[in-house]
This record gives C-alpha cells, sequence and structure tokens, in this order.
C-alpha cells in the first residue's frame, strides 16, 4: 500500500511543479541572476494559469496563460535587478510579497468564476493499450511531469551544449570577461530572465492546472523556495537539481502515505524536511556561479 | 476572457456603488447607532473558502445586511497574533469581537477578562468558557453533524468503506469523525471508516493527495473538513470518481457531478442568534449549541443513488433529527 505505483504517481504529481521551477532558477542563476522572487512569479503563475483555465475552458491554454504571465514577470525582473539595477536579495524577496498581494487581489475579483473546479488535464491510454499495466502507469503519469522531463533536456543541451548556453553561462561566470569578449551582458541576462520567469510560471500552472486544479491565496507555500534549495542542492546542474525536486516529492509522497501506518501525521510531515536537510548536510559542496547576486553596472 | 474583463468591470461597478451608497448614507444615518463588531478570520480571503469559512461569511453578510451591524473582518490572522488582534479592536472601542475557530479559545480566554465593555462571541466548538460575563459561545453539535454525515455515507457506500480527511484532529474534526462512525455503524453495520490528515487547513496539494491515498485504500464516499485545502479533497474524489459529501454549505456548484450532497452547518444562524441576544441584551455567558436540527441536507445528487436509496437516507436523517433514530454516543480518538 505505501511502495506502489501510486506512490511513484504522487511523487511525480508533487515533484513536477518544483522540478519546471527549479529548470527556471538554474538558467537565471547560471546567468548570474539570484532568482529570489521564484516563489513570487510562481505564485502569479499558478493564478493566471487557473484563470487561463477557467475562462478559455481548456487547460492547455491556462499553461500557456501561467507561463506567460511569468515571463512577464522575468522581465520585470529583468528590469529591475539587470537593466537598473537594484540589489537582487531585496528584489527578490519584494517581488514574493508583492506576488502575494497582486494574485490576491485578482483572485478576489475573479472569486466568483473560480468556485468551480478548472477542467481536468489528462489522458488515458488508447483502448488496446488500456490493458496493459505498463502503458496504464505511462499515462497515468502527469501530463506536465513528461514535459519536465522535456524540458530537462531541452535546458541541459542549451546550457552545456550550444553556443547561446556557452554565452548565458560564461555572464553568469565571469561577467568582466564576457563583456570583454564583446557579450551583450544585459541582452543576454533578460532573456535568461525571461525564460526562468516562464518556467517559474509554467511551474505555478502545473501546481494549479496541472494538479489541484484551484487557486488559493499563496497557494505555492514555499514550493518556490524549495525549488530554490533543489538548485543549490544540485550544485547548479540540471540532473542533481531534477534529483533534488524528485527527493523532496518522494519523501512529502512517504510522508502523506505513512499515516496508513497509524500514529501521529505530524510525525510523518516532518519526513521530507528531513530528508533534505539531511542530504543537503551530506552532499558534497557545490561552487556557485561566481557572478550570482553581484549587481552588474554598465559602463 | 470576456467573463474575465466582466468581472473586473462588475468589481470596480461595486466599488464605485458602495462608494457613493457610502457617501449617501453620511449625514442621513450615525454610525454611533450602529453595533461595532470585529471578526477574526485564520484564512484570507473567506468568501471564496468553501465550507466553514464561506459560512462565516455568510453570518457577517448578515449582521450587516439583517442587522445593520457595522462590521470588520481581520483576515489571515495566525495563531499567535489572534489575542493581540482582539485585544486591538477591544481598545479602539469594537463592542463585540467574534472568533471563528476553535483554534482561537486560547486567545479568547486570555482576552476576554481583560475588556470587560467588549463582548467576545466564540462561533466554533469550545468545551469552556473564559473566567468573565462578557462572553458567549455559539457553536455547532459536531457529534450530530457527523453522525448525519454517517448515516448518508454509510448507506451510499458500495464499497462499505468510507473516509473522512480533515487539516488537524482538533476536537471539532474528533467529534464530526465519532459521529461519522457511529452513524454510518447503525445504518451500514459492515462499514468502515479511514480517517487521515493533511498537516493543517491551507494545503490544498497535500490535503489532495492524502484523499487520494483513501480512495486507493477503497473508499468510495469521502468526507472533507481541510479549511482551504477541502477543495483538494474534492478534486482527489472527482479524479479518483467517487462521491464527496459537502462539509458546512453547499459544494454543488464546486463540481455538481462528484458532490452526493451537502450537509448544511447553518453559521448564519448563530450569528442571527447573537445579533438578537446583543439586540435584546440577553447575552449570557453560556455555549449556545445548535444541534441536529439546525443542520439541512441539500438534495441528494439523483445520478449516484436510485429513488429507493434517497427516500431510505433522507428518511433516517428525518427520524434522527426527530429523535427517533437513535445513535450511540462514543468518543474516538485520532492522531
Amino acid at each position: 500500500m505505501i511502495f506502489d505505483l501510486e506512490f511513484v504517481l504522487s511523487a511525480l504529481r508533487i515533484a513536477t511543479p518544483l522540478m519546471i521551477v527549479a529548470l527556471g532558477v538554474l538558467i537565471a542563476e547560471r546567468a548570474g541572476v539570484l532568482f529570489l522572487g521564484a516563489e513570487g512569479v510562481m505564485l502569479c503563475g499558478a493564478l493566471f494559469g487557473i484563470l487561463g483555465a477557467v475562462y478559455v475552458g481548456d487547460p492547455w491554454m491556462g499553461v500557456v496563460w501561467g507561463l506567460s504571465a511569468g515571463v512577464v514577470m522575468g522581465l520585470v525582473t529583468a528590469v529591475l535587478t539587470v537593466w537598473l539595477p537594484t540589489d537582487q536579495v531585496v528584489m527578490g524577496l519584494a517581488m514574493n510579497i508583492a506576488a502575494i498581494g497582486l494574485t490576491s487581489f485578482i483572485f478576489r475579483i475573479a472569486a466568483d468564476d473560480l468556485q468551480q473546479m478548472s477542467p481536468p488535464m489528462g489522458w488515458s491510454a488508447p483502448g488496446a493499450l488500456s490493458e496493459n499495466p505498463i502503458a496504464a502507469f505511462l499515462f497515468a503519469v502527469p501530463p506536465l511531469a513528461w514535459l519536465a522531463v522535456i524540458l530537462y533536456f531541452v535546458v541541459w543541451y542549451m546550457l552545456f551544449r550550444s553556443a547561446p548556453g556557452l554565452l548565458l553561462r560564461s555572464v553568469g561566470q565571469n561577467v568582466k570577461a564576457a563583456r570583454s569578449a564583446g557579450i551583450n551582458v544585459v541582452l543576454v541576462r533578460t532573456v535568461a530572465l525571461a525564460l526562468a520567469g516562464g518556467l517559474a510560471g509554467l511551474g505555478g500552472a502545473a501546481l494549479t492546472v496541472g494538479w489541484v486544479r484551484s487557486f488559493a491565496d499563496d497557494i505555492t507555500a514555499g514550493r518556490g523556495f524549495i525549488a530554490l534549495a533543489a538548485v543549490y542542492f544540485g550544485r547548479w546542474y540540471p540532473r542533481w537539481t531534477l534529483f533534488g525536486c524528485l527527493l523532496f516529492g518522494l519523501g512529502e509522497a512517504l510522508a502523506l502515505r505513512t499515516q496508513v501506518l497509524g500514529g501521529n501525521a505530524h510525525f510523518y510531515l516532518m519526513i521530507p524536511y528531513l530528508l533534505t536537510v539531511g542530504v543537503l548536510a551530506f552532499a558534497e559542496r557545490g561552487c556557485a556561479p561566481r557572478e550570482v547576486g553581484k549587481p552588474y553596472e554598465q559602463l | 476572457m470576456g467573463t474575465f474583463t466582466a468581472a473586473i468591470g462588475r468589481h470596480f461597478g461595486r466599488m464605485l456603488a458602495a462608494v457613493a451608497l457610502c457617501g449617501a448614507m453620511i449625514g442621513t444615518a450615525s454610525a454611533q447607532d450602529k453595533i461595532k463588531a470585529a471578526v477574526i478570520f485564520g484564512v484570507s480571503n473567506p468568501a471564496s473558502v468553501n465550507g466553514w469559512d464561506r459560512g462565516h461569511y455568510q453570518g457577517v453578510r448578515k449582521l450587516i445586511d439583517e442587522h445593520g451591524w457595522d462590521v470588520t473582518m481581520a483576515e489571515n490572522v495566525p495563531f499567535p497574533l489572534i489575542a493581540s488582534t482582539a485585544e486591538n479592536y477591544a481598545k479602539s472601542g469594537f463592542q463585540v469581537v467574534i472568533f471563528t475557530s476553535s483554534g482561537q479559545v486560547k486567545a479568547w480566554d486570555q482576552v476576554a477578562p481583560n475588556y470587560p465593555n467588549t463582548l467576545f462571541a466564540m462561533l466554533s466548538t469550545t468545551s469552556s468558557l473564559p473566567k468573565s460575563n462578557n462572553v458567549a459561545a455559539y457553536a455547532p453539535d459536531f457529534y450530530s453533524y457527523g453522525v448525519i454525515n454517517g448515516l448518508i455515507a454509510g448507506q451510499a457506500t458500495k464499497s462499505n468503506k468510507i473516509a473522512g480527511v480533515a487539516g488537524l484532529p482538533v476536537k471539532a474534526v474528533e467529534d464530526m469523525f465519532s459521529g461519522i462512525i457511529e452513524g454510518a455503524k447503525v445504518v451500514n453495520p459492515n462499514v468502515e471508516f479511514l480517517s487521515a490528515f493533511s498537516g493543517d487547513w491551507t494545503n490544498i496539494p497535500r490535503a489532495r493527495e492524502v484523499a487520494a491515498l483513501q480512495i486507493q485504500r477503497g473508499a468510495d464516499i469521502v468526507l472533507g473538513n481541510a479549511g482551504v485545502g477541502t477543495r483538494g479533497i474534492l478534486d482527489a474524489s472527482q479524479s479518483g470518481k467517487t462521491r464527496f459529501v459537502g462539509y458546512a454549505t453547499d459544494w454543488a456548484v464546486d463540481a455538481p457531478e462528484t458532490v452526493l450532497s451537502s450537509v448544511i452547518l447553518d453559521v448564519a444562524g448563530w450569528y442571527d442568534a447573537l445579533a438578537k441576544d446583543v439586540a435584546s441584551g440577553k447575552v449570557e455567558p453560556k455555549i449556545n449549541e445548535f444541534g441536529a436540527k439546525t443542520f439541512s441536507v441539500m438534495p441528494l445528487n439523483k445520478e449516484h443513488l436510485t429513488t429507493e436509496e434517497i427516500t431510505k437516507i433522507e428518511d433516517s436523517v428525518r427520524r434522527y433529527q426527530a429523535g427517533e433514530l437513535s445513535v450511540p454516543v462514543v468518543a474516538h480518538r485520532f492522531k
């Protein structure tokens, strides 16, 4: 009952939004920008995702709305932290707080229309395959979990196997050298933050549209920060970042399912956090991109 | 998209109307004529949180619309700040301070004796009163409420497994779950009750996963009392193609095909009773309990039950409310 295919599916549902947001954080930080506002961007994506799904009547349009909201928030972050530039820590925290207020305000306006659950996002195995347990399981995996896997390969390829990725990493590693080489640092970081914001918004939509099909104030409840921690845990590499997200998902799914053993629910709910702290404590120390958090002054 | 634009238009239209109304009221009615009250919520935007908090919001509307009270709502107040929030209202001249959750009992006990000129009302479950005369409680009998839920679920289940998912095992939940167990047993001795807790009252995803697990364990009827998280329980129920019994307010609008019925708590009625007691000067330091007769059952979903089953369930609820069906009172413990 505890360790079965449903357990894996539950862990995937929990980990999917984290994985997508973490990939966004990874891109931003690889470009040398501390993306502390990921939580707020995720929250905006969560709200606009559900708005899109409800008003258009199509969950995939909700995903597009969430992603678009994230891109806008990412560009706002770029204006504030790259173009001006302001302190990245302060601005990240301000973005998170502002996002709570903004989403709560819009949620109140639209609350009457959001009472009904948004349309489900799912697919089922075609007739001939529905009897096959492996096919049935693969079709039971949330569509956005598959998308997260695809995004992982795209981000990995983009960062480590492509010329734009090399530009992006060089800007995050040594901004003076990059500038001397003629790289437009502001442009690279702006594009990186637009991508990062889009992914954080998509992660928010994965939470509301792809998982619980409704919205509540502050529904992300710190998941953006967990994604941030997963990037640190993963030493700024996609593979280990994703592993960190999956580990948290497994821990939380385990915590919820072990309740069937009896005992105090709170004890089990500590599991994912203890697991995260434990793994972080024993994980090899990573080396962050050198320019992360440093404001870039244009000459 | 057009609906969203219309929603924004409606909202600002209401705001303008409210401003105009306030302007018109200045000079025609004195604010001093109104009872000034504050209602403290643990959640934000209670109107949007179907169940317990929306019930309270309807009660607040009743105070404003029918009794002419001047009501201020404090939303999203964390437990450590409830006492100081209530204290601030009392210091600011509010005549009535209303608590909306049994989790606020400690603050109620702490603040009420210090401000004898303010009435502190608890509109939730409590087993005791603060040592003060300026207090009153208006609370449902959650055991009876659970029994009615149990009578419905016990007869509607096909798998003989029903699940109750709550935020935390507080007294109100323990009473409700105990009532469900005993109520269901009376009409279906083979029924098994699966209880689970999501760990808080706000986490929709977590509540969803906990409920999904109970469905995996075989429950085909799910009852939820997890605050904001109840939306997640409804989603799990819908995704798992099981049936959901709505808590406190009518949930049929949220997911018409999934909701079997809703058992309504007349929360607005408690506010009405409070307002009438205040108006007549008959507020006493006692717990005013609202029992089985005050609960109502929304029409049972005909897509899930036959006419015979519906008649049987409705009859058992009616007999229980009339005192003709005896259900033993057994306190179960949940961790």
